[in-house]
């Protein structure tokens, strides 16, 4: 049970309501950070609830007011008895609105990667051990919230929050508030669990590299059914669809893959130094059409950034390396 | 704060609509027909774009339905500002937000009104089952708060049962606050509506005034007494002297208080009756009271005639905590300006002629007194329906009609005492009351409405003289309606009495309710004033710390009681029996190593387990299809439970 002590220390934090970490360095804002949890699970208890009427918690009060001036001026003690019912079911309101977010576990599963500008997404599991909390919300700081209830104890949430700039995105502040049953109040508990999310670059459409990295030559999109084909091979789980000769498969039922020995000896390189015409951002983001491009096409590719190499290779899994890799580019002021 | 969450479900409109039609309803006695109108017009359209039958009315069609409801309110209560107006207005507002009611807000501001409507019902009526009818009410306005802010889609009654465990364990503590909370007095004088009031007791008394209140069973006050019940035939409860008479109509000229203060010797002297009186609003400044009052509290005085008077007029019902001494007299030696109650219009030749024959034959005032008793007896007639009288009416009243009731009687008898030389003075007020056994007390009802007059005799001072008792004895003797019952004009406004029936099983119900009525009234609605001694019997010593104290022993209680609720709540739910199974199975294997890992489907654990336990790889794998039979198939089959049961037993049993 928390103490009456608890409660008001909590009513005392009203600061917390517009801005969570209000005045960088101030005490207040040192001792909320320090009592903010930090880790993927976290249980919410009394050390990390706030509680604070809402707006139309201080309408409620004004109601009471209101009534009790009527009461006593007509002395009319009916009027009084509603007046202690509207007092004692707001006293208890703020119980019922606490435990509605006590003991509830939130659970980090995971974030998705996204490009600038689109919504990042993040999972979270609530869970409480079979006891349901209903009308949930939760919101990264700044962004939409999701609201959920936990009919039978848990429920899984995602989250979605606006990206701008490409880099590794930390959207830092969690929060979890309730405000059920009767809108009084809000409970309240700001969180900092350690999501980092890969915001690639917007892809650009822009000049194809002019060097083919180790060949001389520019590289070119194969064309399919070219001249340069040069023989089959088995296909191999993970081979682009795009070289399957469906004509043979159809005949033989046998499937193959169409050999392009130049695609071999020529391996193509995404190099930094192909657009030094463009800023760093803009640089990104061609590097990052180009490899979507080309990973659509089935083709190997290797990255090559300032300090960094990235032997060629296909497949999403590659994809997803470069992207990485591109996101964590220091930017040009310096760190990400 | 996505905008999604701040729209209004289906549900929670609905009861939004339900809570117009109770938080209006008990005000359709008092609201004007164009308000209760304009709220039928204005819930029945937002249930037809409910239906999706309509639209949101146009804003030219709001900004009409706006004037006509300011018009109606500002023209339909011709009384001006008064509570009804002001109850009308909120009605009028918050009916015409229904009608633009689609997000959180607008919800919001209508449902606050809605309360604070709902309350000041209780400025209307205040009786128990509008007290239960209003609890019920802010139930579900709870309710409908409730499902603004809940997202869960359930079914039409599931939020009425959530918000009745929030309320509930709120009821205790309103108790106890009621109880505890200091009470403050009036900020301002308030104004009651006429339809609010009541019929009682004129300043001044014409006699035929007395046959009005008649006719109306109104509850005048209520009183009970500390000690020993009084008998009925003494209970005369006096509430305005009358000296001043202009031919038709007693009155009193100058009624003041003095600050005459009651010695100690008075008190010593005499045997006190103490008791409570409950006094209903009568919009007067006067008080019944039993004589001689001598205790009373300050907010009232008392004049020299040993009536009492409140400082301003009882708007509101009273409560009064009085002492009378029945044997005491107030200055019995002396009488100040004896030619007031002497004084007399000119006229009535018949009655100064008789007057004057007493005069000449030198009797006492005793003797005349009995003179004048003795002819009502012999002759008049005590009739609530008495002719009309002439211009001379003691003259036609004592020797043409004969008939009449108390106001004749007691103002005859003033007039020929005067006559004959006794100072004498109209006293009207309430004699008798019925009797309540249940919770002992008497209800006095404005047919007990009486008039009556006191005689200044030398050497015993003011004598009560009632006439009426030897004309008609038993309606002294008895209440008012039982000596009426039968009299035409008794009661004429209520033809189907419900206070008839005494004795019988419906006459024992009715006092019994009465008395639960009283119980409220005394209890409830004027707990202010048993407030101090209730508090004092339960701490011994009034104080902040012990108040504090009181409540916070049952506020910690009730939290308790909500945590611990929470606490059963949280049980985990029955494990299922296929789950249960594996479970074992996964026990029986720990030890080795071979626990199910978490997150591992029953499905891979089983392939896992007999890679490891060769010789029960097609139990394992039964286990499994098993396993997904029971869980995945939507129904329970027992034979498959033990199936599995039994395979798992032999798993068990082999390893």
């Amino acid at each position: 049970m928390p103490s009456f002590a608890d409660c008001s220390l909590k009513l005392m934090s009203w600061a917390e309501v517009m801005l969570p970490t209000a005045g960088d360095g101030t005490f207040l804002s040192r001792w909320m950070a320090r009592r903010r949890p930090k880790s993927r699970n976290v249980t919410l208890t009394h050390k990390n609830i706030f509680i604070f009427p809402t707006l139309a918690g201080w309408f409620y009060l004004l109601l009471c007011v209101l009534l009790f001036l009527i009461a006593t001026n007509y002395q009319n003690n009916l009027i009084h008895a509603v007046v202690y019912f509207l007092l004692a079911l707001g006293i208890l309101t703020i119980h019922y609105t606490f435990l509605n977010l006590s003991g509830l576990q939130i659970r980090f599963i995971k974030a998705h990667a996204c490009y600038a500008g689109e919504l990042a997404e993040t999972a979270f599991q609530l869970v409480r051990n079979g006891r349901p909390a209903d009308t949930i919300q939760l919101n990264w700081r700044g962004h939409q919230s999701s609201v959920v209830s936990l009919e039978q104890g848990e429920t899984s949430v995602t989250l979605y929050s606006q990206t701008q700039h490409r880099g590794i995105y930390r959207p830092g502040l969690l929060c979890v508030s309730t405000v059920y049953p009767f809108g009084l109040l809000r409970a309240w508990s700001w969180l900092e669990p350690p999501v980092e999310i890969y915001v690639y670059p917007q892809p650009l459409k822009g000049r194809a590299p002019t060097a083919g990295g180790v060949g001389e030559e520019g590289p070119e999109i194969p064309q399919q059914g070219g001249a340069d084909f040069t023989g089959y091979a088995l296909y191999q789980p993970g081979a682009p669809l795009s070289q399957i000769d469906w004509k043979q498969y159809a005949r033989r039922g046998e499937l193959l893959l169409k050999q392009y020995p130049e695609h071999q000896d020529k391996r193509l390189w995404l190099n930094w130094q192909d657009w030094p015409e463009l800023g760093v951002e803009q640089r990104l983001s061609v590097i990052c059409y180009w490899a979507l491009q080309w990973h659509r096409a089935g083709l190997e590719y290797g990255l090559s950034l300032p300090g960094q190499q990235l032997e060629p290779g296909s497949g999403p899994l590659h994809l997803q390396q470069v992207l990485e890799r591109l996101a964590s580019f220091p930017a040009a002021g310096g760190a990400v | 704060m996505s905008t999604a969450s701040q729209q209004i479900s289906r549900n929670g409109l609905l009861w939004q609509l339900v809570c117009v039609a109770l938080v209006v309803l008990p005000h359709l006695t008092h609201l004007s027909l164009s308000i209760t109108g304009l709220v039928v017009v204005c819930a029945v359209w937002r249930f037809w774009v409910w239906r999706g039958r309509g639209r949101f009315p146009h804003w030219a069609i709001r900004a009409v339905l706006v004037l006509i409801a300011l018009v109606v309110v500002l023209t339909g209560y011709r009384s001006g500002a008064g509570i009804s107006t002001t109850v009308g207005l909120l009605i009028a507002g918050f009916s015409l937000k229904l009608i633009e009611l689609h997000r959180r807000r607008d919800a919001l501001v209508m449902l606050y009104v809605a309360i604070m409507v709902t309350a000041t019902t209780f400025l209307f009526d205040q009786s128990i089952w509008t007290a239960l009818y209003v609890i019920f009410t802010l139930l579900v306005i709870m309710t409908t708060l409730l499902t603004l802010y809940s997202n869960a889609e359930g079914s039409f009654w599931q939020p009425l049962k959530k918000a009745g465990g929030f309320v509930l364990p709120a009821l205790p503590l309103m108790v106890l606050l009621f109880l505890v909370m200091p009470r403050l007095g009036a900020f301002w004088e308030v104004r009651l509506d006429p339809a609010t009031a009541r019929t009682g007791l004129s300043d001044s008394m014409s006699p035929g005034d007395i046959t009005k209140l008649l006719r109306s069973a109104q509850v005048a006050f209520r009183v009970s007494f500390a000690e020993a019940q009084p008998a009925q035939n003494s209970l005369y409860w006096r509430a305005i002297v009358l000296p001043d008479f202009d031919g038709r109509r007693w009155y009193n000229a100058s009624r003041q208080s003095t600050a005459e203060q009651v010695s100690r010797t008075e008190l010593q002297t005499s045997t006190v009756l103490s008791y409570e009186l409950i006094l209903e609003p009568n919009q007067k400044k006067w008080v019944p009271v039993l004589e001689t009052v001598v205790g009373y509290p300050a907010a009232l005085s008392r004049l020299p005639d040993a009536t009492l008077m409140a400082g301003q007029k009882q708007l509101l019902r009273q409560q009064y905590t009085l002492q009378s001494s029945p044997a005491l007299m107030l200055n019995p030696q002396r009488l100040d300006s004896p030619e007031r109650y002497l004084s007399l219009p000119d006229g009535n030749p018949k009655a100064r002629a008789l007057a004057a024959q007493w005069r000449s034959s030198n009797l006492s005032a005793e003797a005349i007194i009995e003179q004048i008793l003795q002819r009502y007896t012999a002759s008049f007639i005590y009739t609530l329906e008495p002719p009309a009288l002439s211009n001379n009416s003691i003259d036609d009243f004592l020797f043409e009609t004969q008939k009449g009731f108390c106001g004749h009687f007691a103002s005859a008898t003033t007039y020929l005492l005067r006559l004959a030389g006794i100072p004498a003075r109209v006293v009207t007020g309430y004699q008798g009351g019925e009797y309540n056994p249940f919770e002992s007390y008497y209800t006095v009802r404005q047919y007990d409405a009486h008039a009556w007059l006191e005689a200044w005799i030398e050497g015993r001072g003011w004598v009560r003289i009632d006439p009426t008792a030897a004309v008609a004895p038993e309606r002294v003797e008895q209440s008012a309606d039982q000596a009426f019952a039968g009299q035409p004009g008794f009661l004429a406004e209520r033809p189907l009495s419900a206070l008839s029936g005494q004795g019988s099983l419906l006459g024992v119900i009715r006092l019994r309710w009465e008395a639960i009525n009283y119980g409220w009234q005394r209890w409830v609605l004027n707990y202010h004033h048993q407030q101090a001694g209730l508090l004092q019997g339960l701490l011994g010593q009034v104080s902040v710390m012990r108040i504090a104290l009181l409540l916070f022993g049952p506020f910690a209680l009730v939290i308790g009681f909500i945590m611990l609720r929470q606490k059963l709540r949280s049980r985990l739910p029955k494990e299922d029996f296929a789950d249960r199974q594996v479970r074992l199975l996964s026990d029986h294997f720990a030890p080795k190593g071979l626990a199910r890992a978490p997150g591992e489907t029953v499905r891979h654990y089983c392939q896992r387990l007999s890679g490891v336990l060769t010789d029960l790889q097609d139990e394992l794998l039964s286990v499994a299809d098993q396993y997904e039979r029971l869980r995945y198939a939507g129904h329970v089959d027992k034979l498959e439970q033990k199936n599995l049961a039994d395979i798992c037993r032999v798993c068990r049993q082999r390893v």
